[in-house]
């Protein structure tokens, strides 16, 4: 069961990856998502097999997203076969595919599901924000929201039925408060001591994999092999028109996103997010967002110590 | 023969029933057929190429080699040839038009029986022509731009495939990625493989959810016989979520799992 989530969690990182990266980088990406810690602390601190499960949906859900941003708008020379032409060109396949995914990360994991929806859109938001247009957007969000609506509505007769569980205790617990479990957070209560321990261990998991994020962001950016930017990687074999060609080079950039916002949302600086926004204290811990976090860490590292260079690779 | 008689064995009346008799039993040791005008040369002198494992895996590695085929030459001749036996590449230089150079292989270039390289040069070499080697850069295109009616000709030129031989390679490689995530992850569980599975802290509470959550559907209440198979989905959907919610209710100061024996949907 391990093997199995881990594997997917490895693989739908690299194919996230594969998008920007060339071959050989992105399967590094992959692997050092493996090991970035987060998985091997849910798989064996935690044995916490759901949110392992729903760990390899965050890359696919940032895969569908951002294939928008680099979706081509002009017509290929080659055009695709009938069958393909025919399922892209009626959305069916964006819908079925986010769906899939929505679906996916709400039954495999509640916390998850949460996560999923809000990266989901604020990934969308940038995306829109970095194409400079809402038109294109619009033709895609209905499409994506047709596929959130479809996962959710697996989830309507639990929504409907929540009178059979008493789901404040899920958030009630002082254990389970977002207000205790803040980055390295130390508490004089004595129930709490176990939680403190597990709260260290976590917040220096949290610290490398936001150090490994933003600097292996820093390091690409001065060696210039960005995600998105190197030759070799999936983009580059694109027919991609001007806006898309402009916004190529910025794939990276939502991604980047993610371990500055996780960063964020681990400081007590964020609790007016976490009381405004809907549903988001379910998630217990803030460092559950980590596992948004192994996909971006992982390829940024890749593509900072990836030596063989993007443009022979893949 | 104009030798003396007495030199003939025994039973030969002259020498040209000695030499009759030497053919015939000569045709009969080489199985020649009765009717010596249907018999080729190529009947039993052939070339039959066979893969170096055929002769332990035959049914499977049948299909590497050529099969009997006719085959002139000899040992002795200018195309020295055998059963198993001949030039492994046929090259020619032609120094005052280094361009106009020839080569062909056997087979071909390819050691995959699958591919389509690996036999596409045989009926050229059994057939005894040959391929156009340009040495000179762009040679091969200005020979396709002077000869446009040659394109189809040149296409078929083996040694033009460099570039589909590096596509094939590279459709062969990406299964090395997945491979090598594949075997991370096995290095990821080998501690679990050498100590036993992990028993982390949440999992005694959610084996305790979903033995609870068994025993419940087990149970089979409340349900009517009228509503049975409706309110057994929607509580089958109800528990889904909340036995994945992985919400650790339960652990530090908690009254309890925040479903189960405390939650009152029994």
């Amino acid at each position: 069961m391990t093997f199995l989530l881990l594997a997917g969690t490895g693989l739908a990182t690299r194919t996230l990856a594969r998008q920007a990266l060339p071959d050989g980088p992105a399967t590094l990406a992959g692997c050092a998502t493996l090991f970035s810690g987060y998985a091997l602390f849910t798989a064996y601190e935690r044995s916490a097999f759901a949110e392992l499960a729903g760990s390899f949906w965050i890359p696919l859900l940032l895969l569908l997203v951002l294939r928008d941003l680099t979706a081509p708008s002009l017509p290929s020379r080659q055009p695709d076969p009938p069958r393909q032409r025919a399922f892209s060109r009626s959305g069916l396949g964006s819908m079925l595919l986010l769906a899939l995914v929505i679906a996916g990360a709400w039954l495999s994991n509640a916390p998850v599901g949460v996560m999923a929806s809000y990266l989901l859109a604020a990934v969308t938001l940038t995306v829109a924000l970095l194409a400079k247009s809402w038109i294109p957007l619009f033709a895609r969000c209905w499409r994506r929201h047709a596929g959130h609506g479809t996962g959710r509505l697996l989830l309507v007769p639990a929504a409907w039925e929540q009178r059979w569980v008493d789901i404040r205790q899920a958030t009630g617990d002082p254990g389970e408060k977002i207000e205790n479990s803040w980055l390295f957070a130390r508490h004089a209560v004595p129930h709490l001591a176990l939680h403190d321990v597990e709260l260290q261990r976590v917040s220096w998991i949290a610290v490398v994999m936001i150090a490994t994020a933003l600097g292996g962001l820093l390091v690409s950016w001065l060696r210039h092999t960005l995600p998105g930017t190197v030759p070799g990687s999936g983009l580059s074999g694109r027919n991609l028109s001007g806006r898309n060609l402009s916004s190529r080079g910025r794939w990276w950039f939502p991604i980047a996103l993610v371990p500055v916002v996780v960063l964020l949302l681990l400081l007590p600086v964020s609790l007016p997010l976490w009381n405004a926004l809907p549903k988001l204290r379910f998630l217990q811990f803030p460092w559950r967002w980590l596992v948004a976090l192994e996909a971006p860490a992982g390829i940024f590292f890749a593509s900072a110590v990836w030596v063989a260079g993007g443009g022979r690779a893949g | 023969m104009h030798a003396s008689l007495d030199w003939l064995p025994h039973g030969y009346k002259d020498w040209d029933a000695l030499l009759t008799d030497a053919v015939r039993k000569g045709m009969e040791k080489g199985k020649a057929p009765g009717d010596v005008a249907q018999w080729t040369y190529g009947s039993w002198h052939v070339v039959d190429i066979e893969h170096p494992l055929t002769e332990f895996l035959p049914l499977i590695l049948r299909v590497a080699g050529t099969g009997a085929h006719p085959q002139s030459g000899d040992t002795t001749t200018v195309k020295q040839v055998g059963r198993a036996f001949g030039p492994s590449q046929r090259f020619t230089m032609d120094w005052s038009n280094i361009d106009g150079s020839t080569e062909n292989i056997v087979l071909g270039e390819s050691g995959n029986p699958l591919s389509p390289y690996f036999r596409d040069q045989w009926n050229d070499w059994y057939g005894g022509t040959t391929f156009g080697l340009p040495f000179s850069p762009g040679s091969g295109r200005r020979q396709y731009a002077a000869h446009p009616a040659s394109a189809a000709v040149s296409l078929r030129n083996p040694l033009h495939r460099t570039a589909d031989q590096l596509l094939e390679a590279k459709q062969a490689r990406r299964w090395v990625g997945p491979a090598v995530i594949l075997l991370a992850a096995a290095v990821a569980i080998a501690p679990q493989l050498v100590r036993g599975n992990s028993c982390g802290h949440d999992f005694d509470f959610h084996m305790v959810s979903w033995f609870g959550r068994a025993a419940e559907l087990a149970a089979g209440h409340p349900l009517s016989p009228l509503d049975a198979q409706r309110k057994l989905w929607r509580r089958r959907a109800t528990l889904r979520l909340l036995s994945s919610a992985d919400m650790d209710a339960g652990r530090g100061l908690g009254p309890g799992d925040a479903v189960g024996p405390g939650s009152g949907w029994h």
